[in-house]
C-alpha cells in the first residue's frame, strides 16, 4: 500500500466545502458547545470506516454490491436512491463552495463554476484525477492554517478542552439541527462507500488489516481534529464578537488572527481545494456506487467507451449541481448545512445494512464483528435514529406553536 | 412463459388447494452448454424455520397465476436437506454477477426467464435489461412507450459467478475464448473473483490471460495473490512481460516475485531490467528460436515441434553461431520450403542485409524501422552483432497503443 491510503482520502475529503462551513457555522453560532459531538464522531467515524474497510478487503467486494447481492432488491433500490440524493446534494455543497471562491474575489460566477466543472471531468476521464488528487490532498495542509488560527484567537483552552468531554445542550431546534448536520458533514454515505470499493478495489490481502485499520484511524483522526481547530478558531473570533456568518466571506474572518490580510486568501483557496477534491471524490463514489449495485459496472480505468454509464453518471452529477448552484441569489449556507443534515437522515439505515453484512459467516467468516462493535453499531444507529426523530419532533411542535 | 421474480414468494399449493407456504427458491444444476432443468422448489412454510425441498416432477403448474402441485402434499417425497451439487437461483444467480461468455463481458442479473424446453421446465434466459429492473420494482407500467426492450442472455452462454467459478466448474466456453476476452472478464470481476478465474486456468493459459490483463490491474492481482500462485502464473510468461510487470510493482514485491523464477530465466530476466523501458532493449523479449549455422533443417524443425508449446508467437528462426553473433534469419515459410538435409546457413538471410535494432533505440525509432521495412519482427544486437533479442511488432503496438 502507498503512503496516502483511502483512509487519509476519505478523511481529507471529509473536510469538503460543506465541512469546513458547517464547521465554522457551528463554531460562529454556538461556541465550543458542540465540540463534544465532534468527539463521539470521531469514534463513531473511525469505527464505521473500520467496518467498511474490513467488509472490503475480506469480502472484495464494494458496499452497494454486497447490498444488492443480500437484501431484497426493493429495499437495494431504496438505500441506493437515498444514498444518491445525499450524495447528489453533498456534490451541490462542493459547487456551492466553488461558487463562494468566485464570489470573494469578484469572478463571474458562471465563468469560474463552469470551468471549474469542465476541469474535474476532464481530470476524471483523462484518467489524470488520480495524480492531480496527490496535489489536492497535499494542499490540505492549508488547513493547518485552521489549526495556527485557532491559537492565534486566544482561545479560552481550558473551556474547549474541557467541551471535547463534558457535552453541553442548547434545547433549541438551530442546535439540534447544527449537531445533525456535523454528524453528517463527518461521517458520510459517500464515504462509506468510498472506503469499501477502494479496498476491495486495490485486492488488499486480509494479512494487511491491521495496515488498513492504521489507514482508517488516522483519516478519522485528521479529519476531526482539523475539524477541531475550525470550531475554535471561529468560536473565539466569530462567537465572541457575536458575528453570525451569513456568506462564506465572514468565514474567512475567522482566520484574521492568524493571518490578518491574507486571510481572504487562505480562505478562498482552502475552499478552492476542498471543493476541489471534493467534488471529485464524492462523485466518482457516487457514480461508482450507481453503476455497481445496477450491475452498469465497467473498469473505471478502462475508458470512456467500456464504461460510458458511469462517465455519465458522473457528468450528469457535476453539471446538474453546478448549473443549480449558478441559480441567481441561490441561499449557500442553509443548503450547504440542509445537506449534511439530509446525510444524517440516512445513515442510520445505511449503517443497519452495513451491520448485518458485518455479522454473516458466510461473507466474513472469522472477521466477524465481535459483540462490542456489534453494541457500538446499533448504539450508533439508535442515536442517529433518535437525533433525526428528535429534530422532526422539534419541527413539527415549532410548526404548529 | 414467466420470469422468476413473478413467481418467487407466491403461494404454493397442492392438490386439495391447500396452501403449503411461499416459494423461496429454485435448484437447478448447471451443466456447461446446457438449459438447467428446474429440479427441486424451495418452499418457506409459515412458522416453521426449516425449508423444504419438493421435486420439480410434484409440481403440476408454475405460472404467475398458480404454483401447485399434483398431488395431497401429505403423499410426496420431501427433503428436509439440500441435497449436493445444486446452485440455488434466487440465491445464488438472481441479482450476483454472471460472465456472459459470448459478449465475454461480466453482468448482473436482474431477472431470470423460464420456460419449457424439450418437455422440461428450464432456465433459458437472464435479462439483464432496464425492463428486468423495472419489473423487479413492480414499474413495468412506467414504461407505457415500451421503450426499454428486454435483452436476454441465453443461459448456456452464461456462466455464474458465485460459489461455482472454480476449477472444475468453468464451462469449457469460456476457455474456448481468446486470452485477451477472458483478460477482459478478469477485469471486470471484482479482484477476488477475477484472481480466481485466473487460478483456474491451466498454466500456460493463465499466464497468457495475465499478460494480456491491463498493467494497472496486472498489479493489483498480483499483490493479491499469495507469493505462490504468484509464482506459478510468472513462471509461464513470456520473459518481456515479467520484466515489464517486474519493473511496475514495489521493491519489496519485485523482490518476492524473483525469488520464484528459476535459474536460466533470472539470467535473462536481469539483463533485460538493465534496459530502460521505451527503448528496443526494453521492448525485446529473450524468448526466441535459435539455431546454429552447421545445423540442417531437420534438426531445426524437430527442435521446434519441441519447443512450440514455450513459446508464444515465433515466426523465425534466428541463425546464431557459437560465439553469439547474429548471422541470418529464416522464415517458417522457408524452412517448410526447403529440404530437410539443407543447412541453415544455405539457405538464412544474411544479417548483413537486414536491419536491426540496437538496445539503446527509443520506441518511435524501432516503429518507424518496423514500418519501413514492413518487419513482423526485428534482431537487437550490441555493437559487435552479439544477439541479444528480438521485438516483435505486438510489443511494439501495445506500447503505442496502451488501451486496446
Amino acid at each position: 500500500m502507498s503512503v496516502i491510503g483511502p483512509g487519509i482520502i476519505a478523511g481529507t475529503a471529509d473536510n469538503d466545502a460543506g465541512g469546513i462551513t458547517t464547521y465554522s457555522v457551528a463554531g460562529a453560532q454556538f461556541g465550543y458547545h458542540l465540540i463534544w459531538v465532534l468527539f463521539l464522531i470521531t469514534f463513531v467515524l473511525a469505527v464505521t470506516q473500520e467496518m467498511g474497510a474490513r467488509l472490503g478487503i475480506v469480502s472484495g467486494k464494494g458496499l452497494a454490491a454486497l447490498i444488492r447481492e443480500n437484501f431484497p432488491f426493493k429495499a437495494t433500490f431504496f438505500i441506493i436512491l437515498l444514498s444518491f440524493i445525499a450524495n447528489w446534494a453533498n456534490i451541490l455543497a462542493e459547487f456551492a463552495g466553488i461558487s463562494a471562491v468566485a464570489n470573494i474575489y469578484g469572478i463571474p460566477n458562471w465563468l469560474f463554476v463552469l470551468s471549474s466543472a469542465g476541469l474535474i471531468s476532464w481530470l476524471v476521464i483523462s484518467g489524470n484525477f488520480k495524480n492531480i488528487q496527490r496535489i489536492f490532498l497535499t494542499s490540505s495542509v492549508l488547513y493547518l492554517a485552521y489549526v495556527l488560527a485557532g491559537f492565534m484567537s486566544h482561545p479560552d483552552w481550558s473551556a474547549a478542552v474541557k467541551s471535547i468531554v463534558v457535552p453541553s445542550w442548547i434545547p433549541t431546534k438551530d442546535f439540534l439541527f447544527m449537531a445533525i448536520a456535523l454528524i453528517g458533514t463527518t461521517v458520510t454515505i459517500w464515504g462509506q462507500f468510498f472506503i469499501q470499493s477502494y479496498f476491495a478495489e486495490k485486492g488488499v490481502r486480509t494479512q494487511d488489516l491491521n495496515l488498513a485499520r492504521a489507514d482508517v484511524y488516522l483519516g478519522s483522526f485528521w479529519t476531526n481534529f482539523v475539524a477541531f481547530f475550525i470550531i475554535v478558531a471561529t468560536a473565539g473570533t466569530l462567537y465572541v464578537h457575536g458575528i453570525a456568518i451569513s456568506d462564506a466571506a465572514d468565514a474567512a474572518k475567522a482566520l484574521e488572527p492568524f493571518a490578518g490580510t491574507l486571510a481572504k486568501h487562505l480562505f478562498a483557496w482552502g475552499l478552492y481545494n476542498a471543493s476541489m477534491l471534493g467534488a471529485g471524490v464524492v462523485t466518482i463514489s457516487t457514480a461508482y456506487t450507481i453503476t455497481e449495485a445496477f450491475g452498469w459496472e465497467g473498469k473505471v480505468n478502462a475508458g470512456f467507451k467500456e464504461s460510458s454509464s458511469f462517465y455519465k453518471l458522473f457528468l450528469f452529477c457535476i453539471f446538474s449541481t453546478a448549473l443549480i448552484v449558478l441559480i441567481p441569489n441561490f441561499p449557500l449556507i442553509p443548503v450547504l448545512v440542509t445537506s449534511q443534515a439530509l446525510n444524517t437522515f440516512v445513515l442510520p439505515v445505511l449503517f443497519f445494512f452495513l451491520l448485518r453484512l458485518l455479522n454473516r459467516q458466510d461473507i466474513m467468516g472469522s472477521h466477524r464483528n465481535g459483540l462490542t462493535l456489534n453494541i457500538f453499531g446499533w448504539l450508533t444507529i439508535l442515536s442517529l435514529f433518535g437525533l433525526n426523530l428528535a429534530y422532526f419532533i422539534y419541527l413539527i411542535v415549532s410548526n404548529l406553536r | 412463459m414467466p420470469y422468476l421474480s413473478r413467481l418467487l414468494n407466491s403461494q404454493v399449493s397442492d392438490s386439495a388447494d391447500e396452501v403449503i407456504g411461499r416459494l423461496e427458491d429454485v435448484l437447478v444444476k448447471v451443466k456447461a452448454g446446457e438449459y438447467s432443468p428446474l429440479e427441486y422448489v424451495v418452499i418457506k412454510r409459515r412458522h416453521h424455520k426449516k425449508r423444504i425441498f419438493i421435486p420439480y416432477e410434484a409440481v403440476e403448474n408454475f405460472s404467475r397465476e398458480e404454483v401447485s402441485l399434483r398431488t395431497l402434499y401429505s403423499k410426496i417425497n420431501i427433503l428436509d436437506s439440500l441435497p449436493d451439487g445444486y446452485i440455488r437461483l434466487n440465491r445464488d444467480v438472481m441479482d450476483q454477477q454472471i460472465v456472459d461468455v459470448a459478449g465475454a463481458r461480466v453482468v448482473r442479473v436482474n431477472d431470470l426467464r423460464i420456460g419449457d424446453f424439450e418437455g422440461r421446465m428450464c432456465v433459458l434466459g437472464i435479462d439483464v435489461s432496464l425492463r428486468g429492473f423495472l419489473r423487479r420494482l413492480g414499474l413495468t407500467w412506467l414504461d407505457f412507450f415500451g421503450l426499454f426492450k428486454v435483452n436476454l442472455i441465453d443461459w448456456r452462454k452464461a456462466q455464474p459467478v458465485k460459489g461455482v467459478l472454480k476449477l472444475d466448474s468453468v464451462s469449457k466456453d469460456l476457455i474456448k475464448l481468446h486470452p485477451a476476452d477472458i483478460a477482459n472478464i478478469v477485469e471486470d470481476l471484482s479482484v477476488k473473483q477475477g484472481g480466481n478465474l485466473v487460478l483456474s486456468l491451466d498454466k500456460n493459459m493463465a499466464a497468457r490471460v495475465f499478460e494480456e490483463i491491463d498493467p494497472e490491474i496486472q498489479k493489483i492481482l498480483i499483490s493479491s495473490l499469495s507469493p505462490e500462485h504468484a509464482a506459478r502464473i510468472s513462471e509461464s510468461m513470456s520473459i518481456d512481460e515479467l520484466v515489464d510487470l517486474i519493473q511496475s510493482l514495489p521493491q519489496h514485491q519485485s523482490k518476492q516475485l524473483l525469488e520464484y523464477v528459476e535459474q536460466d530465466r533470472m539470467k535473462k530476466v536481469k539483463k533485460l531490467l538493465s534496459y530502460e523501458d521505451d527503448t528496443a532493449g526494453g521492448l525485446m523479449t529473450t524468448d526466441y528460436l535459435a539455431g546454429l549455422p552447421d545445423e540442417t533443417v531437420e534438426m531445426t524443425v524437430e527442435k521446434i515441434r519441441k519447443l512450440s508449446d514455450s513459446f508464444r508467437s515465433v515466426n523465425y528462426v534466428y541463425v546464431i553461431d557459437e560465439k553469439g553473433k547474429y548471422r541470418g534469419v529464416i522464415s517458417f515459410r522457408k524452412l517448410l520450403v526447403s529440404s530437410p538435409q539443407e543447412l541453415l546457413k544455405d539457405i538464412m538471410k544474411r544479417s548483413m542485409h537486414l536491419p536491426v535494432l540496437h538496445p539503446k533505440q527509443s520506441i518511435k525509432n524501432v516503429a518507424h524501422l518496423m514500418t519501413k521495412y514492413d518487419l513482423n519482427s526485428a534482431a537487437v544486437v550490441d555493437q559487435d552483432n552479439k544477439f541479444l533479442g528480438v521485438v516483435t511488432v505486438d510489443d511494439v503496438m501495445r506500447v503505442l497503443v496502451p488501451n486496446a
